[in-house]
């Protein structure tokens, strides 16, 4: 019989480092700087930058589920060039656009899925953020 | 004739053109608001940039992860920064920061391969303090309550 973890809800335990609450900034552990533990504090600052990337993470990774859509022969949008206008957020049917536009020089190859599929592809993050394409 | 293998050589060769990375589209005022240099933070554009590409790649999708496992999932979560800066862990000193993957010979025991790589310079007591102190966290996990 294997062993197990016998109380996975305990956590890693050092001094200091408490479950992380995104409401609580000093749960973000720091380690590495101190021999006693983690180092006590105020350390969400260190996050101040996703507000910009997580504009642009939801249209990233831009190719990843191609691969496994290579059978869809049925689908329209196989093999056509598009645009990456812009992010928005879905709404019903709409895409309500953020309200910035991106490299015009910026292109993606769709191969095997549509745009419905494509922006499904990517909830892991920002489930609610899609991508809008246009057509060249 | 395309066939699915052909193409997943084309989409890695895609996925690995700067077309597909974030910096085409990056907006120049909010990365200069974001990653000033030179700053406490960011000395030199090298280490500016070095802030982009770990932000965009690793620490936002860290912070992204965590936040949502806790806020939508209610799953427990244990996050923490590794910070530690030493002359002995790269070739290049102290002035790239704490680097990605500085934090695993620390983790996993390993300081006594830190003299193996360059600069050969040995882990100090305050690094093998350092790692004792994960390690011993990381077994507590697993050993349980």
């Amino acid at each position: 019989m294997g062993k197990c973890i016998v109380d996975p809800q305990q956590g890693p335990r050092i001094p200091g480092w408490n479950k992380y609450d995104p409401d609580d900034s000093s749960t973000l552990a720091i380690l590495g700087t101190s021999t006693e533990g983690a180092l006590p504090g105020d350390h969400l600052a260190a996050d101040r930058s996703c507000a910009y990337w997580n504009t642009l993470l939801p249209i990233f990774p831009q190719v990843l589920y191609v691969a496994s859509k290579l059978n869809n022969v049925n689908d329209p949008l196989s093999g056509r060039l598009f645009r990456l206008v812009g992010i928005g957020h879905a709404e019903r049917n709409a895409i309500r656009l953020v309200g910035r536009s991106f490299h015009p020089a910026a292109t993606l190859r769709i191969h095997n899925f549509g745009l419905r599929e494509y922006c499904k592809s990517r909830p892991v993050l920002l489930p609610r953020t899609i991508c809008k394409l246009e057509k060249l | 004739m395309t066939t699915p293998r052909n193409c997943s050589i084309k989409m890695l060769s895609l996925s690995s053109k700067s077309n597909n990375l974030n910096f085409p589209f990056a907006d120049i005022t909010e990365l200069q608001r974001n990653y000033p240099v030179p700053s406490s933070d960011f000395a030199t554009a090298y280490n500016a940039t070095a802030g982009m590409w770990r932000d965009a790649h690793m620490l936002c999708p860290a912070s992204n992860l965590a936040t949502l496992r806790t806020t939508e999932l209610d799953l427990p979560v244990w996050r923490y920064r590794f910070d530690h800066v030493a002359n002995n862990l790269n070739s290049r000193g102290v002035r790239i920061g704490a680097f990605h993957g500085s934090d695993i010979r620390f983790v996993m025991g390993q300081w006594r391969t830190i003299v193996l790589s360059p600069p050969f310079v040995a882990a100090t007591p305050q690094q093998v303090a350092i790692s004792d102190i994960m390690v011993t966290a990381w077994t507590n996990f697993i050993k349980g309550g």
